[in-house]
């Protein structure tokens, strides 16, 4: 899947199972969803105006900041495309909130 | 309990059975049924109350650009001009307007839209979203730098256009006027020093014809055309 120009498994770390969320448990069948964390660096990566409010929201739910920080750190000394716009992004509504990662 | 201004931007609540009343008009939204203050209302003044919100929600603005584009509406014209006009509203409803006029949205929307924004004038110069960019921040500076067209008429800035995924994707729309685009095209020559074409309508969004792009390669003085056809190269050419 493409975000803004950068595939998505390219963003996410790979120990994002650890927190996936379980969002539906049936007999044969269990669905997952990507946890706030991850949420955060897509959307950061998105940058949209509409992407403002959500992030703002997913960091009041008490999101481990230090894990979005250090993977966009990652990301940008891997020099992936729109990686410090994203950090920005990040940055920006963080310091809008006055919390730090 | 009639609209005031107090009520903007609305609590989580109130935004969500907003979502919901417009879903069950035929908007591509969700929501949750909720009590709120405002009874007995009519469309024109629960679109009016939706275009007033949509200042504080990108994501709104879009949904209601979707809306107009593709749900022949029976709003009155007068009852919803009035509406608006009371709470100060008509200038937002241009600015949709700009992006229904652009599409092949039904004529009775198109015409509604015309009609509202005839005799509306320019806001002074103001953000269009009020609250949302962080305070000097990255956003921020796009809306100022890279503003859109359809806001800019209006005397609003913004920066990124109020559409749908899969409407971003298929269908041409005109983001930028010409200086915007110059000045977006000036930037992208003095960091990358070159350019093709094609990276210069990935660039304004694909939102200008082939031919409209090539006029604005090849007219401005700080550029130096190479090559032919497809293997033309637009140079940046420094001010002697």
């Amino acid at each position: 899947m493409v975000l803004s120009g950068v595939l998505i498994d390219k963003i996410i770390s790979k120990d994002y199972a650890d927190r996936l969320v379980l969002i539906y448990k049936g007999k044969h069948l269990e669905l997952c969803a990507l946890g706030k964390e991850e949420l955060i660096l897509m959307k950061c990566f998105a940058g949209r105006e509409k992407d403002i409010p959500h992030v703002r929201a997913l960091i009041k739910k008490n999101p481990d900041l230090k894990i979005v920080d250090k993977r966009l750190e990652e990301l940008m000394n891997k020099r992936i495309p729109q990686a410090s716009k994203a950090a920005d992004f990040f940055d920006d509504i963080c310091s809008q909130l006055g919390v730090a990662p | 309990m009639k609209i005031l201004p107090r009520h903007f931007p609305l609590s989580t609540k109130a935004a969500s059975r907003l979502y919901w009343e417009l879903k069950k008009r035929g908007a591509f939204c969700e929501g949750n049924y909720h009590a709120w203050p405002f009874k007995n209302f009519c469309d024109e003044e629960l679109f009016s109350m939706a275009l007033l919100q949509a200042r504080y929600d990108p994501r709104l603005m879009a949904i209601l650009v979707h809306y107009f584009r593709h749900i022949p509406v029976t709003l009155h014209p007068l009852i919803f001009k009035e509406s608006l006009r009371k709470h100060e509203g008509l200038s937002t409803a241009a600015v949709l307007g700009e992006y229904v006029l652009d599409s092949k949205a039904p004529e009775t929307n198109k015409e509604l839209f015309g009609y509202l924004a005839t005799g509306i004038k320019p806001e002074p110069l103001q953000l269009f979203y009020k609250g949302l960019y962080p305070i000097s921040g990255s956003k921020m500076e796009e809306a100022i730098t890279q503003p859109l067209w359809a806001f800019k008429k209006w005397g609003f800035l913004a920066a990124d256009p109020p559409l749908l995924k899969e409407e971003e994707k298929t269908k041409r729309t005109y983001l930028y006027d010409k200086i915007t685009r110059l000045e977006l095209l000036k930037k992208m020559l003095q960091e990358k020093k070159e350019t093709r074409l094609q990276n210069y309508l990935h660039l304004v969004g694909h939102g200008i014809s082939r031919q409209q792009a090539l006029k604005d390669l090849e007219k401005v003085p700080w550029i130096k055309k190479t090559g032919k056809n497809k293997g033309t190269i637009y140079r940046w050419k420094a001010p002697s």
